[in-house]
């Protein structure tokens, strides 16, 4: 009874961030200057861009524009581009992309970081965990455009290994797939991959004087054992809540990520719908990448839960 | 604090040098190749610097003038974009009118004082000209480095770094210094207050904050500073304008969020609840009690954010909403990303500059947390 009463509360609070989100963003697009209506039918009469403006809400007010576009958004309507087509089939092709490029940087963060962590929480002070730490830390400073670049420039151009850019679905291959993937994942990955290395190791150094570690040894378990069952376990949990809070960061360095290498996700289309000036499209845009973020950190949350036992009690 | 760190030194070594260019920077005129060579033209770095000597040596003919080696006729070697037989030109040295800018600042700073421009003194474009003419003309005589090479409009990617300093480094202090203070005031506030206003506010960062601070800032940017016609280009002014006040809000509940929870860590310590027993007003409460203890640890996330911002503002330029004059190290980046392949050093230099700088003050950040933390284990 109880854990219902705090999930129905967790979600009703996410559920006032997300109005609350798509609300902002339905104010800020009507500040855009000029005339809309123009836009999109440049020689119409004045009669005509009256009911334009009207089937667009420009003619209502905050809240009843807001209400029009999210009943609209309920019943499937997610807007049309103002230079003609519907957006409902531009976010089902662009929303694939960035979603396997931030779901395999989160992958590739997590594989690298886990073992680093643990091993230069192990070997603390040595210097393994010296030169692990000081690397890290100099190329998570190097911006991600920076990465990018010089990544596609070398490895892409100069070397030659892999293809500098561009996107392919899974469909038309998997190996092209991953082969262009590397680069955008590989840029994305090394941020987290410091971040997440940094607090597991921090984490992990705490919970190895923990009384329950000392009994560990005593009771004459392996190293390993200690360190993956009774020390990374309790640790994880501040991994995934650091996670959940990088997504911000990856969606945003998605954005630009996909610019630089070319690939039709949300970044490159919100860029072009912001050039062009799709109003409606850019207020669809922000509501899913808002969505996802907020959906994905309250998952995260409940996992918590589950993996930490302790947290579920102290709720309770 | 920075005695036992070499990393705190180079740190601090590095953060006064980009202060020293960012206030010292813009009197120093862009060097430019000329206009005669305008068509993606570019230098290689390293072209015809006095310490490696010249490297266009077919050209340079070497005369040694108290012990370095100069060249009479500047030579320049420029390659042509598609890289077929790299064609050398030699600017003669009367051409002068034709040329823009001035040669390389090291050379200059040695021969001729440079003419001040400074902003408070008014100077017309046409006494700019005869100075620009004048330094080039005492710079002919002598050699011209390019150091970094130049950019496809032949521009001196050395000096514009350094002229770059200045706008790139007072965006991200205005913004994160004007960010702090509200988000601070805001975030203390509500923690001291807690109740509805603490609740509201608390509503308010989280919506902000579940916006990622690129896509806010892209769309803040993107609406605030779009023409009326689409055709028509925004003033450099006001596109800087709405940049700053959009880095502000996207930095306002970050900080507000961080400030709140350090408040509410000092709010309910016994000399909090001592003075108030006393009788302090809230007022003297906040500024005398809690401020003091708060701020410190802001500071070291501050420091932090002056990085992240200078990368959003970099980032922001690439994804075409930011500056796009040349004149700051994003813009400079994004202006000349198209020319990666065929002359990367436009590319490196940005990045590695941009890159230094956050190192820099990602480690100053560090270091002061550090410190911090030693304090309170002590209390």
């Amino acid at each position: 009874m109880k854990k219902a009463q705090s999930l129905l509360i967790r979600f009703s609070q996410v559920a006032l961030v997300l109005l609350g989100a798509t609300f902002l963003v339905s104010i800020l697009i009507r500040q855009l200057p000029g005339d809309v209506s123009l836009l999109i039918n440049p020689v119409a009469s004045e009669a005509e861009r009256a009911s334009l403006r009207h089937e667009l809400g420009l003619d209502r007010n905050y809240f009843s524009a807001y209400w029009m576009w999210l009943s609209r958004m309920f019943q499937g309507d997610f807007g049309f581009f103002i230079f003609g087509g519907k957006v409902l089939p531009v976010l089902k092709t662009a929303i694939p992309p960035t979603l396997q490029l931030i779901f395999y940087t989160q992958i590739v963060a997590l594989t690298v970081a886990v073992p680093l962590g643990v091993t230069s929480a192990y070997k603390q002070g040595t210097r393994f965990d010296r030169f692990t730490s000081t690397t890290l830390f100099s190329l998570s400073s190097i911006p991600n455009f920076g990465i990018g670049l010089i990544l596609s420039l070398i490895i892409g151009v100069k070397i030659g290994i892999l293809p500098p850019s561009g996107y392919k679905p899974i469909s038309e291959g998997l190996i092209d797939h991953f082969r262009l993937m590397v680069l955008p994942v590989l840029t994305l990955a090394i941020a987290p991959i410091s971040t997440y290395t940094r607090l597991l190791r921090a984490e992990m150094i705490g919970a190895l004087r923990e009384d329950y570690v000392l009994l560990a040894l005593s009771k004459g378990l392996s190293d390993r054992r200690i360190l993956l069952r009774h020390v990374l376990r309790p640790s994880c949990t501040t991994l995934m809540t650091s996670a959940a809070l990088s997504m911000g960061g990856l969606i945003g360095g998605a954005l630009v990520i996909e610019i630089i290498f070319v690939i039709p996700g949300m970044g490159t289309q919100l860029a072009k719908a912001i050039g062009m000036r799709e109003f409606l499209a850019i207020q669809t845009y922000v509501a899913f990448i808002a969505l996802f973020y907020i959906t994905f950190n309250s998952i995260i949350d409940v996992l918590i839960g589950v993996v930490d036992p302790r947290t579920r009690s102290r709720r309770a | 604090m920075l005695k036992n760190s070499v990393g705190g030194k180079i740190a601090a070594a590095w953060l006064g040098l980009v202060v020293f260019c960012a206030v010292f920077g813009p009197l120093l005129p862009i060097a430019k190749v000329g206009q005669t060579f305008n068509d993606g033209l570019h230098v290689k770095p390293f072209t015809n610097c006095s310490f490696m000597g010249p490297l266009s040596h077919d050209l340079a003919r070497t005369s040694s003038t108290s012990g370095t080696t100069t060249t009479t006729t500047p030579a320049i070697e420029f390659v042509t974009p598609n890289d077929i037989a790299p064609a050398t030109t030699a600017m003669p040295s009367t051409d002068t009118t034709a040329s823009e800018g001035a040669g390389s600042e090291d050379v200059f700073t040695e021969n001729t004082a440079p003419p001040m421009v400074t902003s408070d003194t008014i100077v017309d474009a046409e006494q700019q000209e005869r100075d620009r003419v004048a330094l080039l003309a005492s710079t002919q005589t002598s050699e011209r480095c390019f150091f970094l090479g130049t950019t496809g409009e032949g521009t001196d990617v050395l000096s514009a770094i350094i002229n770059g300093t200045r706008t790139s480094l007072s965006i991200s202090l205005i913004s994160v210094f004007l960010g702090g203070l509200i988000g601070c005031l805001l975030g203390i506030t509500s923690a001291y207050l807690r109740g509805w206003f603490d609740r509201i506010m608390l509503l308010v960062f989280n919506i902000i904050l579940s916006i990622p601070t690129l896509v806010l800032a892209f769309a803040l940017i993107a609406i605030f500073a779009t023409p009326l016609n689409p055709s028509d280009t925004v003033a450099d002014s006001s596109r800087l304008k709405v940049l700053i006040a959009s880095l502000v809000i996207v930095i306002i509940p970050q900080l507000g969020r961080i400030a709140r929870a350090a408040a509410l860590q000092w709010i309910n310590r016994d000399f909090v609840t001592a003075s108030r027993s006393i009788g302090a007003s809230d007022f003297s409460i906040l500024t005398k009690r809690i401020i003091p203890n708060v701020v410190p640890s802001i500071f070291a996330i501050l420091f932090l954010a002056l990085g992240t911002v200078i990368v959003v503002e970099g980032s922001l330029s690439l994804l075409g909403v930011g500056l796009n004059n040349g004149n700051s190290w994003g813009s400079l980046l994004a202006r000349n990303s198209g020319d990666l392949v065929d002359y990367p050093h436009v590319i490196y230099v940005p990045v590695i500059v941009i890159a230094f700088t956050i190192i820099s003050t990602n480690k100053l950040g560090d270091l002061i947390r550090a410190s911090l933390d030693k304090r309170e284990a002590k209390i």
